[in-house]
């Protein structure tokens, strides 16, 4: 038997051939498998369960190995098998489709880069203030915390304390009315790290 | 109706005549003057009639302080502007020096008062340079929309009802709606002295229809203002102040 931790395309796992591997990563891989007894396509996820990996993995098997198989409709992936410790799997439903991620987060940047490059700071952006219209352009709604930088601040003045919505607020809103931007850097993580860590100041001046 | 606010003009015939013009281009309605007058520049006589006249023809002029201490040798001032406005006073004739005189403080229309500084205490001349002064001034009048100059450096202030106020620097020809909601307080840059690091001339447009205040900024021939001040032998420094904007 192939190891589960180095799998090979053919090799049967748990009664299931691997027929192509889908994605490689740190913490497992996943294939599309054939096997015996089902009319849909199937994946099947192998972690990584060696001692000293991340024990998120091995938590994270756990659960899905407890959860998944109680969960049942159009929402969610059909549970079909899983393997134990010796032999860690799980077996689901092959979803043929996309990730919402890969769709849309080049599409809502470009609608942040576009509201930016006409002055405005959206201050709120979250799911419910983004749509996608039939031919999967992005649109931003609801500027009612937006920042031009060529109007007056009223949110600021009216309000003390942070505004936004909690679980999306930007570091910056929180620590100060953060209507700018004016921290750069190469790196994302050196970016938020100065927002942070780092006041704003105004960035912004009477242009001739 | 389109109109033209123009403050602290200081004497400086260039400026002020690359800003009426522009005005008038942009199709300006009625012309509103927000003192100072003169003091600095080299040409008080000639900015006197020119104000005069589009005050004649639509518009409304009040006093500020440079032109109160053309009668009040008592207004105190810096040395440069006690000497600036000792040379004014030998070259104003009778008529001008009483146009300046009869110019009221401050005058009210409908929701809008105009004035040269604060509304708090408008003979004490105080700046308006941060919120607390802007608040004092705010608080001062019932007046929706105050109209005001003597910082030199543009500025919006405005106070929501709970009695905070914001500050805003404003950004060249950008409209900025002057909301019902809330009191405002514009600050004017200067035609003809300005000192906030730009030296092209500072004047504003309300577009009194939209509540639309538009400040802009419009290039002179600063050299002609700076060396006409040089030669008629005012202090040498109002002559750079003008070539580097503050």
């Amino acid at each position: 038997m192939p190891s589960p931790h180095q799998p090979e395309a053919g090799a049967v796992i748990g009664g299931f051939r691997l027929a192509e591997m889908l994605h490689v990563g740190g913490l497992g891989s996943l294939w599309r498998v054939t096997g015996p007894g089902a009319d849909f396509l199937m994946v099947m996820k192998i972690p990584l369960l060696r001692p000293g990996e991340n024990p998120l993995t091995i938590v994270g098997y756990e659960v899905e190995q407890m959860i998944l198989p109680r969960l049942s409709g159009p929402h969610v992936p059909r549970f079909v098998a899983a393997g134990d410790f010796a032999l860690p799997y799980i077996v689901t439903e092959l979803i043929k489709g996309c990730w919402l991620k890969s769709r849309l987060n080049d599409r809502i940047a470009a609608a942040l880069h576009d509201i930016q490059a006409q002055h405005v700071i959206h201050l709120d952006v979250k799911p419910s203030n983004i749509m996608v219209r039939d031919d999967g352009e992005v649109v931003l709604i609801d500027f009612g915390l937006s920042h031009h930088l060529e109007l007056p601040d009223l949110p600021a003045e009216e309000f003390d304390g942070p505004i936004g919505t909690g679980a999306y607020i930007s570091p910056e809103q929180l620590l100060a009315r953060g209507a700018l931007l004016p921290f750069d850097a190469d790196q994302r993580p050196k970016c938020a790290k100065r927002n942070i860590e780092r006041s704003p100041s105004q960035s912004y001046a009477i242009a001739s | 109706m389109l109109v033209g606010l123009f403050a602290d003009i200081h004497a400086n015939r260039e400026a002020l005549s690359a800003c009426l013009g522009h005005a008038e281009r942009s199709g300006v309605d009625r012309f509103v003057f927000l003192g100072d007058y003169v003091g600095y520049g080299a040409d008080p006589g000639w900015v006197i009639e020119t104000i005069s006249a589009y005050v004649e023809r639509a518009g409304v002029a009040i006093a500020g302080n440079h032109d109160v201490a053309i009668e009040s040798p008592e207004e105190r001032m810096n040395p440069t502007a006690e000497e600036a406005i000792a040379w004014t006073r030998a070259r104003l004739d009778a008529a001008q020096r009483a146009y300046l005189r009869a110019l009221p403080v401050a005058v009210e229309e409908g929701d809008r008062l105009f004035v040269h500084a604060s509304a708090a205490r408008p003979r004490d001349w105080e700046y308006i340079t941060g919120p607390r002064a802007a608040l004092r001034s705010l608080r001062a009048t019932t007046c929706r929309q105050t109209f005001c100059g003597h910082v030199h450096v543009p500025a919006l202030y405005h106070a929501t009802a709970a009695g905070s106020v914001g500050e805003f620097v404003p950004v060249a020809e950008s409209e900025i709606p002057l909301l019902p909601r809330q009191q405002w307080l514009a600050v004017l840059g200067s035609v003809g002295q300005p000192r906030d690091g730009n030296p092209a001339a500072c004047y504003a447009l309300l577009d009194d229809t939209r509540n639309l205040l538009t400040y802009l900024r419009v290039l002179y021939d600063v050299d002609t203002a700076a060396r006409k001040i040089r030669a008629a032998g005012l202090p040498p420094v109002l002559a750079a102040r003008l070539e580097r904007g503050y």
